[in-house]
């Protein structure tokens, strides 16, 4: 391998980033350079990553390592876990970009949010390659503060008020973060994730592990919208169609949860952290989450706030399926890590198409638009029914992991939360289903047929294919399914 | 065995999974054109392989699919493609003369879709693939149901509904505990193929289904969809488990309180397609006893099953025939609407079980198994079942009573064809199938026919009864459910007159059909509700965590 090979990780994450900083500088008017840069980086980036994924699985290793002051050192590193949530946020990534040119085509600063939005995306790499937890923290910070802008972009009072709160729960948090990391750097110096926990770890006093261990949740819990930290989350859907789909599918929700499970399974260790009796009470956490979410999105009569609820309950599935001690609820829990994001990214691509196309917001304008847009809402209905859990789609493998998987532990509790969950995402989902494609729309006089162009509907009809493939395909070796499991075997050895 | 030279077993198992994909498939590029032609090619192979079975043992895997999916024949397999494939393409040529061209091609997706799960179910041999294949049909069939788009309709396909995801999620967790707690589990499987099969208790969705599908999309519900529940009860019910005689004794009184139910509601019933959905949870009764026989492990295995699968056939082909010519007779005038009567006469007649016909050869067979159990059950079953017949005579002829008189129309053959077809099918079954009836003795037959002359008497009382203005008694359609729906709207009602609250006058009324009402949304949305849901939720996990003894 040679040098330039082995710096994959670094390229991939300064791809993102310098096209971001370009954009920033391009004039508000160049519209043509700026998309041509943005889907340039983002197919480069694609290609780097695949290209890094086929060599992580012929067993290479990648890694960048560059100390920073005495003790800090920034690494990147790929691993299969890393690379599970790379390869997706870089797939999505040039969907969403394609989304985002089509759906902000006459709107105000496009340079700024083009920018942030190659940042966030370069942060989401960094979380996800981080080889250690400072550099973990350093990236996990960074998409805090790049995601703020993209929250406001639309300068509206209630979006300035949002963003305010966002930054109140996630900078909160950051700050929870910081504290274990300099906590655990004190008492061991560096902090490096390690394949099925770090055994200096190990040596520390039981309190101080339990301590550390709920600073970091708690902190990464803002982002992956555990309650009682997702307050944040219903309110930032103000931002445009594009972030909101970016934001709950792969940028902010998927860097928390995905950071639990580092720290679960990199940091502490799948079966130390058994050992230690932090599992169950997250497990519950994530539990009530689901339920909870559920319940709420039930009541929204707007959409995106439904969606925004519903993104509360489904991300702590990864929580719960991480915290579950025992293999087949973890690969369901890894597996959903992919499956909601491609189920969420298409929901929300299909509300932003609605609401441009249409004018529709709320649930009761639903009606007869599955006449008149009929592939968007044929992928909504796909993700949708993905997201009850239907087989054959995506949701249904991941339901069925985590409950025989809870149930192989003995853990009976799980399944009662997965039933009343599917209950409430029937009842939240279908009636909009039922109303979309079996009543008449309210006014025959509009024109029959309003179907978004194909900028607006390549992606989700992409995304949905996926969702769709990821469950129908889910026994064959390149679903993510397959990958959960690889990741598992690793995590929890023989 | 003919064994065709031009394809394998596994070929033709393949060729009858995939068409219906492709269907709709070629439905979806062509905008729903087209419809009784692709769903005829969808199912014909499927009932190909029903009439000329592979040997069993043929199977398909599918390791791709899904968590890795086992298509293929087993012993089950030969009646119930039978009746799947007949049924599905018999339909969808009824739909040909039902539907006019925009019905048709708006229905187009959610029939093909339908079918796929259908057809699929029968040849689906591992527990996963089946609840895949069950889910797809039972999902799309909500399509049928409130394909004519009023609120009767939507009434029909919320109930119905409510009723797939309870099932679903009754099999869901009953397969997932299926390791961990089997009696649990194989309780939930009973319930969830149950509510398929319209058990009494579990049946309240049939009659407003059927009522409101469109009369071939009836047929396939009737038909083929309720047989799906029966044919997952005997490829995933354990028949030797511990608990499972006193399950069998179970299904055979709740199969036999259904036969008579169904036909006390049904009598009462004023639209034909509601008289013979409740002719369905009737006769559904009969095969639910039947499966009950077969639990009980007294009687042997193989013939129980084959008499379940004889009947399934039997009521397939006649209640297929049925439903179709009602839709026939609505569209026929004058001389037509006779004939379409007429030939309705020969299904009728089998379900009732005449001498000579299907319905006698299936019941024959069942009291043939019930001969083998224990006393007092053998005796019972064997004055249960003549009693049941006097039941469906008397619903056979309200349905009569009951059938439209249009003042003119025209029958389309499409229309009338498919109903005849099913109905000579279901008198080709009694010559075809093993086992050739003896000719019924002069006593037999008189005994045989008694249950239609009782019938008819009672129906002459009734009618005196009513024309002295005594009513005996009147069923809503769907019976229990109007009672599950006053539990939903009475403290609703009350919520909104201001008994239990200031009355609601802000919001507007959202329209028809939207979830969720309003005064859910305001319960659910107002500021207290998060510190409500979260305080119940902490009790709920309190306790579920404390009974699984893990605190």
């Amino acid at each position: 391998m040679t040098g330039l090979e082995a710096m994959l990780p670094l390229w991939i994450v300064l791809t993102s980033l310098l096209c971001g900083v370009v954009i920033f500088f391009l004039p508000e008017e160049r519209a043509g350079l700026r998309t041509a840069i943005n889907l340039f980086g983002a197919t480069f980036k694609l290609l780097l990553v695949l290209v890094m994924l086929a060599g992580v699985e012929d067993g290479q290793r990648y890694a960048f390592e560059v100390p920073v002051v005495a003790g800090l050192v920034f690494a990147l590193r790929a691993d299969a876990l890393s690379m599970l949530f790379l390869t997706l946020s870089a797939v999505l990534w040039l969907l969403t970009t394609v989304y985002a040119v089509g759906y902000l085509e006459h709107s105000q600063g496009r340079s700024r949010f083009f920018g942030f939005f190659s940042l966030c995306v370069s942060a989401t790499a960094g979380v996800s390659m981080a080889g250690n937890l400072f550099t973990l923290l350093l990236f996990y910070e960074v998409l805090t503060l790049v995601t703020f802008p993209l929250v406001v972009h639309r300068g509206t009072p209630e979006s300035v008020a949002a963003g305010r709160i966002y930054l109140a729960y996630t900078l909160g948090g950051g700050a929870a973060v910081l504290l274990a990391t300099a906590w655990l750097h004190a008492l061991l110096g560096p902090v490096d994730f390690f394949e099925r926990g770090l055994p200096a770890l190990r040596t520390l006093p039981e309190p101080v592990l339990i301590g550390a261990f709920w600073l970091l949740i708690a902190g990464f819990g803002v982002k992956a919208a555990l309650i009682p930290l997702h307050g944040w989350l219903p309110r930032s859907m103000v931002a445009p169609a594009p972030v909101s789909a970016l934001l709950h599918a792969v940028a902010v929700v998927k860097a928390g949860a995905f950071a639990i499970a580092r720290v679960i399974y990199d940091l502490y260790g799948i079966e130390f952290a058994e050992f230690l009796g932090v599992l169950k009470p997250l497990a519950v956490i994530a539990g009530m989450t689901i339920v909870y979410g559920s319940a709420r999105a039930l009541s929204q009569s707007e959409l995106k706030p439904r969606l925004a609820w519903s993104t509360v309950s489904q991300v702590s599935y990864i929580a719960l399926g991480i915290a579950t001690f025992g293999p087949v609820a973890s690969v369901g829990g890894i597996a959903h890590l992919v499956h909601q994001g491609l189920m969420k990214i298409t929901l929300f691509f299909c509300v932003g198409n609605l609401a441009e196309r249409l004018g529709i917001h709320r649930v009761d304008q639903l009606a007869g638009c599955g006449r008149r847009m009929p592939w968007t809402m044929g992928a909504f209905t796909l993700a949708a029914l993905g997201m009850i859990g239907v087989p054959p789609f995506a949701g249904f493998v991941s339901k069925w992991y985590l409950a025989t998987g809870a149930l192989a532990v003995g853990e009976a509790w799980v399944i009662g939360v997965i039933l009343a969950s599917t209950i409430l995402n029937a009842m939240y989902f279908l009636p909009l289903l039922h109303a979309a494609w079996f009543l008449e729309p309210p006014e025959p006089s509009t024109p029959e047929s309003a179907e978004a162009p194909a900028m607006l509907l390549g992606p989700p009809l992409v995304t949905a294919a996926l969702a769709l493939a990821a469950g129908l395909f889910a026994a064959t070796s390149l679903s993510p399914l397959s990958w959960a499991e690889a990741i598992t075997a690793e995590e929890y050895g023989p | 065995m003919i064994q065709p030279a031009w394809a394998t077993p596994d070929e033709l198992v393949v060729l009858a999974l995939a068409l219906p994909p492709l269907a709709v498939v070629a439905a979806a590029l062509t905008r729903g054109r087209a419809l009784a032609l692709l769903g005829f090619v969808a199912a014909a192979p499927t009932a190909l392989l029903g009439i000329l079975p592979p040997p069993t043992g043929t199977v398909v895997e599918a390791e791709w699919l899904l968590l890795g999916a086992r298509f293929g024949i087993d012993e089950h397999t030969a009646p119930f493609a039978l009746l799947t494939g007949t049924l599905w393409a018999a339909a969808s040529l009824a739909g040909a003369g039902y539907f006019d061209t925009r019905a048709s091609r708006r229905i187009a997706p959610w029939w093909l879709l339908s079918l796929a799960g259908s057809v699929g179910l029968v040849f689906a041999l591992d527990a996963l693939t089946y609840f895949l294949c069950f889910a797809v049909m039972s999902l799309a069939a909500y399509g049928l149901v409130v394909q004519r788009g009023d609120l009767e309709a939507f009434r029909a396909g919320r109930v119905y509904m409510v009723f797939v995801v309870i099932g679903e999620l009754a099999l869901f967790s009953g397969l997932a505990l299926a390791v961990t707690h089997p009696l649990v589990a194989a309780t939930l499987v009973l319930v969830g193929f149950g509510i398929k099969a319209g058990v009494l208790g579990l049946h309240v969705w049939l009659p407003l289904a059927h009522a409101a599908a469109p009369a071939p999309a009836s047929a396939v519900l009737s038909g083929a969809m309720l047989k799906a529940g029966l044919l997952g009860w005997l490829r995933f019910v354990d028949a030797g488990a511990p608990w499972t005689p006193d399950a069998g004794l179970l299904l055979i009184v709740l199969g036999l309180a259904g036969a008579y139910g169904g036909a006390l509601c049904g009598i009462t019933q004023d639209r034909p397609k509601t008289v013979l959905a409740y002719s369905s949870i009737s006769q559904m009764g009969i095969a639910i006893a039947a499966f009950g026989m077969l639990l009980t492990g007294v009687v042997p295995d193989a013939t129980a099953a084959a008499a379940v699968a004889l009947f399934a056939v039997h009521h397939a082909f006649a209640k297929a025939s049925l439903f179709i010519g009602v839709g026939a007779v609505e569209r026929a005038h004058g001389k037509a609407r006779a004939a379409c009567i007429a030939m309705m006469a020969v299904p009728a007649l089998a379900l009732i079980g005449v001498p000579l016909s299907s319905g006698a050869l299936a019941k024959g067979a069942i009291k043939a198994v019930a001969a083998g159990l224990p006393e007092p059950w053998a005796e019972a079953v064997g004055w249960a079942l003549p009693g049941a017949a006097i039941g469906t005579s008397l619903l056979m002829l309200r349905l009569l009573d009951t059938l439209p008189l249009p003042p003119s129309g025209r029958c389309p053959p499409a229309l009338w064809l498919p109903a005849v077809a099913l109905a000579a099918a279901g008198v080709t079954l009694v010559v075809a199938a093993p086992g050739v009836q003896a000719l019924p003795t002069l006593a037999s037959a008189a005994l045989a026919v008694a249950p239609l002359l009782i019938a008819l008497l009672l129906r002459g009382l009734w009618r005196a009864l009513r024309r002295l203005g005594v009513a005996p008694f009147v069923v809503p359609p769907g019976d229990l459910v109007v009672a599950l729906e006053l539990l939903v709207t009475v403290p609703r009602r009350l919520w909104a007159s201001g008994v239990w609250s200031r009355p609601a006058s802000v919001a507007p009324e959202p329209g028809p059909c939207v979830w969720p009402p309003a005064r859910l949304e305001r319960v659910f949305a107002g500021p207290a509700a998060g510190a409500i849901l979260t305080l119940t939720l902490l009790a709920v996990f309190g306790a579920a965590l404390l009974l699984s003894g893990v605190l």
